[in-house]
């Protein structure tokens, strides 16, 4: 909790932050991402293509890397010489199988051989350039040899960072002076004297701004992006004016050794998008086997750099973890789950981890409630199967079902419904199956089963809060996701809480089996 | 009003510690007036007790969240008391009040600085004349109709514990605000003024851990600002109260949903977006933390109600908007 002063101080900072820009030169970066983007602007909607998509991806991911990462360029966090390695044996082979376009992927190839030896750290150093130097200290005029500051300690500097991955190299690297952060660290963090992003404004999230921490920014980028402001006002009907405190970026020096070549690239271009294609394939390599009835499921792509898929029908829920104000976890609707919300899963065994809690708690007893709960579904599912759920819905209410209908049925026939929230509609199903005289035993025996889900997901939910709060949520913060050991947890494998970066807009249909399991997608995947 | 120094939640003053980035750590106390966005949500919000329609709302967006909702609450709610005392003012009025509560209805009984617990029995006659019949701790009495005033119903529907004699010790923030006498009246009974549905760990913190003074004098005048808002979750108010705290994440409970509380505030986009559609009567002051991630969404549905409106409002007119707020204020149809 803030302190009435400390929030007092935000709120001045709101009203008095100012951000520059400042641009970067390097002649051979901006020579490659000229070229790179001359490449991918003249393969054009064939950029889909196989040969394409495999060339182009790293292609940018790199171009994205030297922009967002103020390391030198042949560092090995950037990881251009991996790059180099697999994508000039198919920049060399582009004559052949796109002869117009060899001239252009030559000179792709040759740029890029070149940046395997550069050393050089254009962005880093631009970064380091904006921090005041540290005054040092001097000798005190007393008779004593007594050692004073020469000024006041520098105020605290926070790099900004794109992408949370790279703050332990870029750390390493910056040392004492700079706190290296991301987003969501920032605005969720203590004020800090300046902050010094690396890249564009476009390429961060507007609440870095709209809830600023420090009062002075600096967006430092290279010099051929063209930036756009963000919206900063959240209202509609409001009539306060904004205030400019935005300044545009300076022209761009078209004299000296890194004189700027004139075109800029719009930098929303750059950012990543999810590569739809790209991520379900890999999804199909590493899901594994599974097994049970077709489902329709929707793929999330997660900032661990997985994929999961999740039913997308019939009520379906998941568990999501909640960092505002204090930390929750709850399960929400699947088709309610959207970029943004962080995703609980299991890392391994089945993704219904609940149900393998509940079975121990209910130990010698879980056996027979589960074959009673196999029993009536498996009835009503072949019913389902045979008249359709609109046929059984139908069946269902001249039965005396209160809520029968297309979805409820299906819902009622998945293994992951428990029972009914009416007697009535339970009996109306025991009816329609022939079990009728069995209604005491079947619902009483449901309703134990579903105290046992109710107290497994209580446990979960108040240990991994737990868990969270005890590490205080900064690499989830930092990382977009992180694993925790849930110690009561252990055996039925680590949770994992992640970021949802996309959800697919497509729907697949998949065995139940491959519903929440996490499978490993690839985070250059996402450079579509 | 007598007794009462201080005007609104916002004319208090705050221990604040001078905070800057280079001297993280070291800090100095002093007594300061609430920032100008603290007092401008404290006046929105009395202005808003003050209304006459009853479903207004008023948005803000802000760099922070913190304090908001209390100074808000606390604005509300002692403005509200003051527009609508507990403690009656015409004893024909309250005779007649009392005429139609039901016998066991749980009452105070004002004796100077002591309050008796206790229930209203009726009305009897003693020796031809009509007398109030009350029962306190251990007695039975019979007052004179002319004691009415004396009786103040607790708003409570049932008598839960068992009845006592005490004497009140009144904060000197809440006699800032109140005079004696209705502040007496104030913490020895409930009502459903203000619901706020918000992370409840940092508003009982916010509530009970910052101290406000009156004025700039001595600390005798201090307080928190539990004092005022006196919210049931919150130590020292949870048998008296003004103010209902609710979870955003886990929502009202099925006796909160029936509560009618003349205003909500939603402290925070998650809030709004959940539980707005409860308590659809009470006026709505939406509080938008610009740096959580629900904020986007929460403007969004903000916004659209704003433009689904079903009339404009004076209510911030003439109030400058402060520099690190976004400000917005509609009718809303019931």
């Amino acid at each position: 909790m803030r302190s009435l002063a400390e929030t007092a101080h935000l709120h001045r900072l709101a009203e008095e932050w100012s951000a520059d820009r400042v641009l970067v030169e390097h002649a051979q970066l901006e020579a490659f991402s000229q070229a790179t983007g001359h490449l991918i602007g003249s393969v054009g909607e064939d950029a889909q293509e196989d040969y394409w998509a495999e060339l182009l991806r790293p292609l940018k991911r790199l171009r994205w890397l030297v922009a967002t990462v103020p390391l030198p360029v042949s560092h090995p966090a950037v990881g251009v010489a991996p790059i180099a390695h697999s994508v000039l044996p198919q920049l060399r082979r582009c004559g052949r199988i796109a002869p117009a376009l060899a001239g252009t992927s030559d000179r792709v190839a040759e740029l890029l051989e070149e940046l395997t030896r550069c050393e050089d750290d254009p962005l880093g150093e631009a970064v380091r350039c904006l921090r005041p130097a540290d005054p040092g200290l001097v000798r005190g005029a007393g008779p004593l040899e007594v050692w004073e500051m020469a000024a006041p300690p520098a105020e605290p500097a926070a790099l900004l960072l794109r992408d949370g991955r790279f703050t332990d190299p870029v750390r390493a690297a910056f040392g004492r002076g700079w706190e290296v952060v991301t987003a969501a660290e920032l605005v969720r963090g203590k004020p800090v004297g300046q902050v010094v992003a690396a890249g564009p404004v476009s390429w961060f999230p507007p609440a870095v701004l709209r809830a600023p921490r420090s009062s002075k920014f600096t967006f430092t980028y290279f010099g051929w992006l063209r930036d756009h402001d963000p919206e900063l006002g959240m209202l509609t009907g409001t009539e306060a004016a904004e205030r400019i405190a935005l300044h545009p970026p300076p022209e761009r020096a078209r004299e000296g050794p890194v004189a700027g070549q004139g075109a800029q690239d719009d930098a929303r271009a750059w950012i990543p998008r999810v590569e739809w294609k790209a991520i379900t394939a890999a999804a199909g390599r590493t899901g594994g086997e599974a097994h049970g009835e077709l489902v329709d499921a929707l793929l999330f792509a997660l900032a661990s750099g997985d994929g999961v898929y999740l039913a997308a029908k019939d009520g379906a829920q998941a568990y999501t973890a909640e960092l505002e104000g204090e930390v929750s976890v709850r399960q929400l609707s699947v088709s309610e789950l959207g970029e943004g919300h962080f995703l609980v899963l299991r890392t391994t065994g089945e993704g219904d981890y609940i149900r393998e809690i509940a079975d121990r708690l209910l130990g010698d007893r879980a056996e027979q409630l589960r074959a009673i709960q196999r029993g009536w579904k498996l009835e009503l599912g072949r019913l389902v199967d045979l008249r359709g759920p609109s046929g059984v819905a139908k069946d269902l209410k001249e039965l005396g079902a209160l809520i029968a209908n297309d979805m409820n049925v299906r819902r009622w026939a998945s293994p992951e419904s428990l029972r009914t929230h009416s007697k009535e509609d339970f009996g109306a199903i025991l009816r329609l199956i022939g079990d009728e005289e069995q209604f005491e035993v079947i619902w009483n025996a449901m309703g134990e089963l579903q105290a046992a889900h109710m107290k497994a997901g209580n446990e979960v939910r108040k240990l991994l809060v737990a868990e969270i709060r005890q590490s205080d949520g900064a690499e989830l913060l930092r990382n977009g996701w992180a694993d925790y050991d849930v110690e009561e947890v252990e055996g039925e494998g680590t949770l994992r809480v992640a970021r949802i970066n996309g959800v697919s807009p497509d729907l697949q249909e998949l065995p139940r089996g491959r519903l929440r399991r996490p499978c490993p997608v690839g985070a250059e995947r996402w450079h579509g | 009003m007598e007794g009462s120094a201080i005007q609104s939640v916002g004319d208090l003053r705050f221990e604040a510690e001078a905070i800057t980035p280079a001297t993280a750590g070291l800090t100095s106390e002093s007594h300061e007036a609430i920032p100008y966005w603290g007092r401008f949500i404290a006046g929105a919000s009395r202005r808003l007790a003050r209304s006459e329609s009853q479903t207004t709302t008023v948005g803000l967006t802000l760099p922070a969240r913190g304090f908001a909702a209390v100074l808000g609450a606390g604005a509300f709610v002692t403005e509200q008391e003051r527009l609508h005392p507990m403690s009656p003012g015409d004893a024909e009025e309250h005779v007649a009040l009392l005429r139609s509560c039901p016998s066991g209805t749980p009452i105070k009984y004002h004796a100077g600085s002591k309050v008796w617990d206790g229930r209203f029995i009726g009305f009897t006659d003693h020796e031809g004349e009509e007398k109030l019949y009350i029962e306190t701790r251990n007695m039975k009495r019979k007052l004179a109709l002319s004691s009415a005033l004396n009786i103040r119903l607790t708003g409570e529907l049932v008598q839960s514990n068992a009845l006592r004699s005490r004497k009140v010790a009144l904060s000197p923030l809440l006699k800032s605000l109140l005079s004696p006498d209705a502040a007496l009246t104030y913490v020895t009974t409930t009502r459903h003024d203000c619901i706020v549905v918000g992370t409840q760990s940092s508003l009982v913190g916010e509530l009970t851990s910052q101290k406000f003074f009156a004025s700039e004098g001595p600390n005798g005048s201090g307080g928190v600002l539990q004092d005022i808002v006196r919210a049931r979750e919150a130590p020292g108010a949870r048998r008296y109260f003004r103010t209902v705290l609710v979870p955003s994440t886990t929502g009202p409970s099925a006796e909160e949903r029936t509560f009618a509380p003349r205003l909500v505030v939603f402290d925070g986009g998650r809030a709004y977006l959940r539980w707005r559609h409860i308590w659809r009567n009470a006026h709505q002051l939406v509080l938008i933390d610009r740096s959580s991630a629900s904020a986007e969404d929460a403007a969004g549905e903000l916004s659209m109600a704003f433009i689904e409106r079903t009339g404009e409002t004076s209510i911030l007119d003439r109030l400058a908007v402060p520099g690190s707020l976004e400000a917005i204020a509609f009718e809303r149809g019931l």
